[in-house]
């Protein structure tokens, strides 16, 4: 056991090398309010309990610690037998980003087995943005966990690599998970827009609308002027969360053919859809606006007319 | 505030044998806004000693055993 000059962290190890279990729990409740830095040390040990309960109640306090001081703590913590600490491990793993946790956690990811733990390190590898990630995540994209593939769609999107677009364009097409799908059609934005366009154009169809809508929000950051058509058609989707997000697309495109489509947005029964195309309206701020603009600034919900009022301002200034 | 000192219903209950008050958790008395909940020198279990409640709810959430109950009356649900 360490021996500690502070006397408060000096009282939590006794207690914490307690042979009650219910004891050390109490005690791990009461390190979290321990300021000394020593006190993760304590922690650590509290990770590695014998008892499952003790080790839950440390992996729910490791957030408020410094973690990489406990990398390795929490690496080991990734295959303990309990969901909670495993999930608590892999979470403050990925608020970590010290590229020094690459290599043990790619070791980690060879070991590892279990879908929830993958998916754990995949996530924690993420920020890092280290390039070796690449292989175990290219061939991760075939996992039969939909979990692992959709952190593994995420990790290539950080890599912003080039050679990786076709995986992505494939995940985004042809993934049977639509979670995989919409992730895949999110991560494709650091792409040169026309090398995505061909796969844009495929996805704005899929079956489901997040799918779609990540689509919307994909051209958008792009800012893949051609795609113009498909936000235009997409103003007329079944669901309004997709006309919602076409509407914000067109705006940022910033192209006056798409007005009309937007007028008629903006006469929606959804009133997150008008206020959508208001803001469009707005930021296109062009003359053929105004009337849409105009109708808005007495529309039944207090937000489309609080924006009306300032694409009018938009207007007058332009 | 009135002492609760023979037994009825008080709003918060806490189950006895979840409770890890005689380990030395405080965990509810600490959240507690009205400081109505202490610890009972018999049992060293938590329990509800004033008949006080803003129905604020901490002490409810944040119990690690999950052994806290607050029984909100029926007009303010």
């Amino acid at each position: 056991m360490n021996v500690f000059h502070d006397p408060e962290l000096r009282e939590l190890a006794e207690r914490l090398a307690s042979p009650d279990p219910g004891l050390r729990r109490v005690a791990v409740l009461d390190l979290v309010d321990c300021p000394e830095p020593e006190a993760v040390t304590l922690l650590i040990q509290a990770l590695r309990d014998p008892d499952p309960q003790v080790r839950q109640e440390a992996a729910k306090v490791v957030d408020e610690f410094e973690s990489e001081d406990m990398a390795d703590a929490l690496i080991a913590a990734l295959n303990d037998s309990d969901e909670v600490v495993r999930n608590a491990a892999a979470h403050a793993l990925s608020d970590l980003k010290d590229p020094a946790a690459a290599k043990p956690l790619l070791a980690a990811l060879e070991e590892s087995r279990d879908p929830f733990v993958v998916a754990g390190i995949l996530r924690a590898l993420k920020p890092l943005r280290e390039p070796a990630a690449r292989e175990p995540a290219l061939a991760r994209l075939e996992a039969g966990d939909a979990t692992i593939r959709r952190e593994a769609v995420g990790l290539l999107g950080w890599l912003k690599e080039e050679r990786n677009l076709p995986a992505l364009i494939q995940r985004a097409r042809d993934d049977d998970d639509a979670e995989v799908r919409r992730a895949a059609v999110g991560a494709l934005v650091y792409a040169e827009p026309d090398s995505v366009a061909e796969a844009l154009r495929q996805v704005v169809s899929d079956p489901h609308w997040q799918v779609r809508a990540e689509a919307m929000n994909s051209i958008a950051k792009l800012n893949h002027q051609d795609s113009l058509p498909l936000l235009i058609e997409a103003t007329r989707d079944s669901t309004w969360q997709v006309r919602e997000k076409a509407a914000d697309a067109i705006g940022k495109l910033g192209r006056v053919e798409g007005i009309p489509a937007l007028g008629e947005c903006s006469r929606d029964a959804m009133s997150n859809l008008r206020k959508a195309a208001i803001g469009a309206l707005g930021a296109i701020a062009h003359e053929q606006c105004r009337p849409y603009i105009q109708t808005a600034l007495d529309d039944p919900d207090p937000d489309v007319r609080k924006l009306a009022r300032w694409a009018q301002s938009k207007l007058s200034a332009a | 505030m009135p002492i609760a000192n023979h037994h009825s219903a008080v709003p918060v209950t806490v189950d006895a044998d979840k409770c890890i008050a005689d380990k030395g958790c405080t965990v509810c008395i600490d959240v507690c806004p009205l400081d109505v909940l202490w610890i009972d020198e018999s049992t060293g279990k938590a329990h509800m000693k004033y008949d006080e409640c803003w129905y604020c709810m901490p002490c409810e959430a944040d119990c690690p055993t999950d052994a806290v109950t607050v029984n909100i009356p029926y007009l303010l649900r």
